[in-house]
């Protein structure tokens, strides 16, 4: 762990605002996209990643060093993105229905969003907008790893830590996860022809 | 290397997360089969596709909201120590409830558990049963009523007594001898003691009446040894002039080696003999509850006594119709009402003589039940340690016992056990599942 992050868990320890979101500064981002990824909704993925790090400030006295930070916050990021998912109860059927929507918020905001080449945009638009319906639609556990793994670029052992499974498990699952999420692209592609 | 086991290594092969040799397997499969290395590649362009995804950028202001949240909680944390246990802890805090939680389910499984131990363990045990401390084993059981058929001795059977009031209603044919037993009867049963009659009877007059007092005993005792006591009181009996007339013994419980036995004895003694034996049973074992009463059978012998002289009456002058008798017919008629007149008279003389005998040999009903000698080691003075001691002592074998029978139980369950407990762990796997 870096030394300047060290100095800043002690000084967020004593409840400095200012260092701990310096702290964070780094990371805010991917835990709000890791969220995203999870929640596919704007508002939820705000909630939910603000609630995990307002808990990663008040526990940070129970970050134990064992870990690096990154992992220990984004640990609890996808914790908390489990449980929100369950309190708010979101079933696969409603996560359908909003892909449509958010679909179509999303599309708008990319090309909005993008600069360059149009024909290379919208290539690569299409492919990543197909990819990225298709990790929505893998179960919760697949979609997970994938974002962790494939979107986010964790290490195998960084996601056997954040999942608090052991490597075996990340191994294999991911291998499912990759199957199954290609088999939905094809599936996709064939529907699209 | 076959092409189910490089698709099975492709994700790690993609990562890098192969070993040496297993990479250079791979390798020269993906140079000899196109398919694996097409699939390889699509692999590869859907992984970049990912990582190239556009990240998300967090909508306008919300640096600004984490921050106001930041603050807010530091606030919390800052100003009241009680609080901050009570955010900070906030996951910490539900994962004690569910600790909580479980321990209460672990514990009312456990509890159970013990209780079912218990229960069937004590109930096995015969613990309450009246006696303590007895074991009871159910392969003894079948073997009890097998014993018991070649110690069953003789067993006589005797017409009920019945009431004498019930018959009332003979008067109207009583031709030769007033019946006024009722009132002698009455006035005579609160006089009539043990044994003021005299001893059997013989045909009487209907002035010198004796009253007939049937006098019978239930009584319902307790000894250590059930074996000695039958004898004793046998040959007790036997030298007073009475008998057993039947003796029902079995084995009732199975304690270690000693069989508890339990019996029921019917004693017939003559009437004189009544009270002293029932002293004799009072005084040898531990009687728990008796009943003793008298019954007057006078009315009804009297009455019996009247019938019969009138059908001796009447069969004497059938005899003399009889010698008057001129035709066959007549004959066959009048010898067909003498056999039914002698019928009756036979079978009222059979129970006057039953009256008789019950009158002079009096019954006694007595059940008996061997206990082991806790039951009376109970009365004698014990310090209150030695007996919470023995108490102890003796909750500790029936748990241990009970334990025993449970495992015994259980195996021999387990065909029906095992495949319910299975059924019920898939069941709990589903349910957490979800």
């Amino acid at each position: 762990m870096r030394n300047s992050e060290l100095l800043l868990v002690e000084q967020s320890r004593k409840g400095d605002v200012d260092a701990f979101e310096e702290l964070i500064r780094d990371y805010k981002k991917n835990a709000y996209n890791i969220a995203w990824g999870m929640l596919r909704n704007i508002q939820d993925a705000e909630d939910a990643s603000q609630e995990a790090l307002i808990k990663a400030y008040i526990n940070i006295h129970n970050f134990n060093m064992q870990s690096t930070f990154k992992v220990w916050l984004y640990r609890i990021v996808v914790n908390t993105c489990i449980d929100f998912k369950r309190k708010k109860n979101i079933s696969t059927v409603s996560i359908d229905e909003n892909i449509d929507l958010g679909e179509n918020n999303r599309l708008h905001r990319e090309i909005a969003d993008n600069s360059g080449n149009p024909d290379i945009l919208i290539e690569k638009n299409f492919n990543s907008s197909l990819v990225n319906n298709a990790v929505n639609k893998l179960d919760d556990n697949y979609k997970n790893i994938i974002i962790l793994r494939d979107i986010q670029g964790f290490s195998y052992s960084e996601i056997a830590e954040i999942l608090s499974c052991n490597l075996g498990t990340v191994k294999s699952r991911l291998n499912r996860a990759r199957k199954n999420l290609k088999g939905i692209i094809e599936n996709e592609q064939k529907i699209q022809c | 290397m076959n092409c189910n086991e490089v698709r099975d290594n492709l994700s790690l092969y993609i990562d890098g997360e192969l070993s040496e040799d297993e990479k250079k397997l791979m390798d020269e499969h993906f140079k000899t089969c196109s398919d694996c290395s097409k699939e390889l590649e699509e692999y590869k362009k859907m992984i970049k596709t990912l990582r190239e995804l556009p990240k998300e950028e967090p909508p306008v202001g919300y640096c600004k909201r984490l921050k106001d949240k930041l603050l807010n909680a530091k606030q919390a944390k800052m100003s009241d120590v009680s609080e901050i246990s009570e955010i900070k802890g906030h996951e910490k805090l539900s994962k004690v409830k569910v600790n909580r939680f479980r321990w209460v389910k672990y514990a009312g499984i456990a509890a159970a558990l013990v209780v079912v131990v218990l229960v069937y363990g004590m109930n096995r045990g015969g613990a309450w049963a009246p006696n303590r401390n007895i074991a009871y084993n159910s392969s003894e059981e079948a073997r009890a009523p097998q014993e018991e058929a070649k110690s069953e001795e003789k067993s006589k059977i005797i017409p009920e007594v019945r009431d004498g009031s019930d018959s009332n209603d003979n008067n109207d044919g009583n031709e030769y001898f007033a019946s006024d037993v009722g009132d002698n009867s009455t006035a005579g049963y609160g006089a009539a003691g043990s044994g003021d009659s005299k001893g059997p009877t013989t045909l009487m007059d209907a002035k010198d009446k004796e009253i007939k007092i049937i006098k019978t005993g239930n009584i319902y005792s307790r000894t250590n040894d059930y074996g000695k006591f039958v004898d004793e009181i046998t040959s007790k009996i036997e030298s007073l002039g009475g008998y057993i007339e039947n003796n029902n013994t079995q084995v009732y419980q199975v304690y270690e080696n000693d069989k508890l036995m339990h019996g029921n004895l019917k004693i017939r003694i003559p009437k004189e003999k009544f009270d002293e034996t029932v002293r004799y049973i009072e005084g040898t074992s531990e009687v728990r509850s008796k009943n003793i009463s008298e019954a007057d059978a006078t009315k009804e012998y009297y009455e019996k006594d009247n019938k019969v002289k009138n059908l001796e009456a009447q069969e004497q002058k059938l005899r003399e119709l009889f010698e008057k008798a001129a035709t066959v017919e007549e004959m066959l008629q009048i010898e067909n009402e003498l056999g039914r007149i002698r019928t009756e008279i036979d079978s009222l003389n059979i129970s006057i003589e039953d009256i008789d005998d019950r009158v002079s040999m009096s019954t006694i009903s007595l059940e008996v039940e061997e206990v082991m000698e806790a039951g009376f080691n109970l009365k004698s003075e014990e310090g209150i340690w030695k007996r919470s001691a023995d108490g102890f002592i003796n909750t500790v074998n029936r748990i241990a016992r009970g334990a025993e029978n449970l495992v015994v139980h259980f195996i021999s369950l387990s065909p029906v056990l095992v495949p319910v407990i299975i059924i019920f762990i898939i069941l709990l796997i589903k349910i957490k599942k979800h």
